[in-house]
Parts: structure tokens; sequence; C-alpha cells
């Protein structure tokens, strides 16, 4: 289910819930936060779909009211592919803050999955010694446990 | 022919799941693949790290311990406390290695001196006062020609104070000292001395007298060194005197981990006056260790019992 343009100025300055669903991943606008949230519900989203709701939130972020905050939600991820990582980390981040000034990220790992966290650090690690001109220094990346810590 | 399509449509939608589910295995392999180099390598560089760390330990411990040497050298010796005060203990504890907490013990023609004296904090900085403490203190000896111990003490303040903040335009050093001093006359059966937030204990046909140290510390050099007192003590034969820093008062620990508190030192020290001197050190000792129990020594503990 996708919520087209058109139906996402009709909502404007309402509160709405999904914005996008597919078997991968779902995407929410919690208003009274200005938070974006970006649901993963599946275990792994294959890099095409991982890039198509990426695509759908950069296409539609104008048409939102204004978001303070973008929250990944990879609670239900257990196995990420290291492509997508680098290119959400490396080309998404980047266009946001340039086109959008989204500064402010979000995160909630698996919990009590230190390999997981583990994993996260490696491929983080990897992809600052590949890339030098990241915009990372400039974003602000807070990690929480739950949705309801942040809201 | 629908049937054929059906299959056709079967066998692309499991290819596609086939193809995902190996995208997944693949993506896991080079997951667990980064993840266990990315741990080696942090291993390698905890474990040198660790090394280094080790190696600096190593280092300022052996300074440590060799600063300890040096402060021993200062503490009189035990045949030198035992000469001047033949039945005596020094219950010595210092937190680390070297300490905040030193005592004095020396003479001259008229007196025997003694001293216990609690530096500001513990540990190296403790211990590095002590010294620049110990060097003033004799050299204001020498110079004596008084009875009165609080105006060494007012001397020892003044001096402390110039000798931190001698040099211009650096910011005031507060650190400075606890003291209980003692002078006892040869000729008599006197005691003079003169206090600092410590308390003297004489204890004497099983009563026990506190004299209460001023509500002032040596090196503050202010008009509140007024509050110094030089007391008079008469004893007789037998009576002990007690000196102590707050170590062992300080001392958190027993059932409700609550400070050993005053009462019960001085209790103690009535309890124990008539026993024999070195049952005495040992009974305050293994009482300490009881009360402290598991518990971190919250401070450097010096206590000192003389029979007179």
């Amino acid at each position: 289910m996708v919520t087209t343009p058109s139906e996402l100025k009709t909502t404007r300055n309402t509160l709405f819930d999904c914005l996008y669903k597919d078997e991968y991943t779902k995407v929410y606008f919690i208003q009274e936060k200005n938070l974006l949230v970006c649901e993963a519900l599946q275990e792994y989203i294959p890099i095409e779909d991982f890039k198509k709701v990426f695509h759908f939130i950069t296409l539609n972020f104008s048409l939102f009211d204004q978001v303070d905050k973008f929250l990944f939600d990879k609670q239900s991820l257990r196995v990420f592919h290291q492509p997508s990582m680098e290119w959400y980390f490396v080309f998404w981040k980047r266009e946001m803050f340039e086109e959008y000034g989204l500064v402010n990220h979000v995160k909630i790992l698996p919990q009590n999955l230190p390999w997981f966290e583990a994993s996260v650090k490696a491929g983080r690690a990897q992809i600052e010694e590949k890339y030098k001109d990241l915009v990372i220094d400039k974003l602000n990346i807070e990690y929480v446990s739950s949705i309801e810590e942040i809201v | 022919m629908q049937t054929t399509s059906i299959n056709e449509n079967s066998v692309k939608d499991l290819t596609e799941q086939l193809r995902k589910l190996e995208e997944k295995y693949e993506s896991q392999k080079q997951m667990t693949e980064m993840t266990i180099g990315f741990l080696q390598d942090a291993n390698e560089k905890l474990t040198e790290a660790k090394d280094e760390i080790d190696k600096v330990n190593k280092r300022v411990q052996q300074s440590i311990n060799y600063a300890q040497r040096i402060q021993q050298k200062i503490l009189p010796s035990d045949q030198k406390v035992h000469r001047l005060y033949p039945d005596s203990f020094v219950l010595y504890k210092p937190k680390d290695v070297v300490s905040g907490d030193f005592y004095y013990a020396d003479e001259d023609d008229r007196f025997n001196y003694l001293a216990v004296i609690d530096c500001t904090g513990h540990g190296v900085p403790g211990a590095f006062l002590t010294l620049i403490v110990n060097s003033l203190l004799e050299s204001i000896l020498k110079e004596n020609k008084s009875n009165r111990a609080d105006i060494l003490l007012k001397k020892l303040d003044e001096r402390l104070f110039y000798y931190l903040n001698k040099n211009e335009g650096v910011k005031k050093i507060q650190d400075g000292l606890d003291i209980t001093f003692c002078m006892k006359e040869k000729s008599s059966n006197k005691i003079y001395f003169s206090s600092t937030h410590q308390r003297l204990y004489h204890v004497s046909s099983q009563t026990i007298e506190e004299y209460k140290g001023a509500s002032y510390s040596i090196g503050e050099f202010s008009k509140r060194q007024e509050k110094l007192i030089n007391h008079q003590l008469e004893f007789e034969q037998g009576d002990m005197i007690y000196l102590s820093t707050d170590g062992i008062i300080d001392q958190f620990g027993g059932q409700n981990n609550e400070k050993f508190k005053r009462k019960n030192f001085k209790n103690l020290l009535l309890k124990i006056a008539d026993y024999p001197i070195e049952k005495q050190q040992k009974i305050i000792d293994l009482t300490f260790e009881k009360w402290r129990g598991n518990k971190v020594q919250t401070d450097d503990v010096l206590v000192m019992g003389i029979k007179l």
C-alpha cells in the first residue's frame, strides 16, 4: 500500500498513520512529534525494496509537515545487506541533508542482540573507512530502545 | 493451457523467492565475516592498548613504590619511637601505597615531641604534602624556646601557607593539614598540646577525657588561627593518651554501612586502656578490619597510643 502524493496533500495537518507499506517496511508520521518513522517488518530487506521505500520518503518528504526527526526502526531486522547500508549511509543521508536539511536521525536496533549491534558497528566502520567525505559529522544520530522512548 | 500458465507463474515466484533467500544468505555470510573481522581487529587493538596500559601502570607503580620508600624515611624509626615512648604503639594503615597521614617523634633538651598529622587528601598528593610539612615542622622545632604548642602550630600554619603560595600569579592552594601536636616535658609529668580537628584522649583511672581540637586547619593562615589553644595535661604514671587521625572514625562498614564514629572509638579506647600495649594495638586493628568487612578503606588510618 502506497499513499500517493495527492493523498498525502489531502492528509496534511492531520494525524495520519501509514503512508507507505509493503512486505518489508512501513512508513508513518507522528505529527505531534514531527517524527517520520520507517519501520522494518522483516528479518531482511532486499536492496531493491530497501531503495524503494527510501526513494518514496525522498520524493514525498517536502509534502510532510515539518519533519524534525527521522527514525529508522530496525528491531525486526536480523540480517542487513552491507551495500544497502552503504547506499543509505553515503547517498540517502547526504541527499536528505543537502536537499531537506534533515539532521536528526534516530535508530532502534534489535534489543538484546549484541551480535547485531557489533555488526552495525562493523558496517559503519567499514563505510567510514571507505568514504572520507561523509556528512555524518553534521548529523545528530541518537539510539533509543523503543518508539515510546522518543515519543 | 491454463495449468501451464499457473505452473509458469509458480516457478517464477519460487525462483524469485529463491533468489531473495540466496541474497539473504549471502548478506548474512558477508555480515558475519565483516563482524568477525571487525571484532578481531578491535580485539587486537584492545590487547595492544591493554599491554600499553599495563606498561604505564607498572612504571607508575614502581614510581609510587619508590615514593613510599622516601616517605618511610621521614617517619621516625620504630627504635626512635620506642626510645622516646617505650610503651607505645602506632597503628598505621595507609589507604594507598603512600599516605597523607604521618606521625612525628623527636626530642630536645626539654621535651619529647609527638605529632599525628593528616594532610589534605590521600595517596600521592597527600604524600607530597607530608614531605613539606615534616621539613617545616623540623625547622620550627629547632628554633623552639617555648612550651606553647599552639604557638608552634601557628608558626607551622604561617610557614606552610607561604610555602605553598610563594609563587606570584599562581592560584592559591587551599591544601593543609589537621594535627595533634604534643610536647611532653622531660622534667615533669606535664604534656602541652594543641590540636586542629582531632581529639586527644587521656585515660586515667578508668575514666576517659576527650580534648577537642580547634575547628581550624593548618595552612589556612587566617585570623581564625586564634582558635588554636594550648592545652596542659598532667598525668599519672600508667595513664594512656591516644592520638588519631579521622581515618578510623570515618570508616564505612558494619551492618548498615555507616561510619565507625567517634563514640565507638572512644568506648573502645576506654575498654582496652588497661591491656598491654601490643594487645591494644591488635584489638584496635581487628575492630577496624571487622567493621570495614569487605568495604574499601575510606581514608588513611593512623592511631597512636602511649602509656605514660
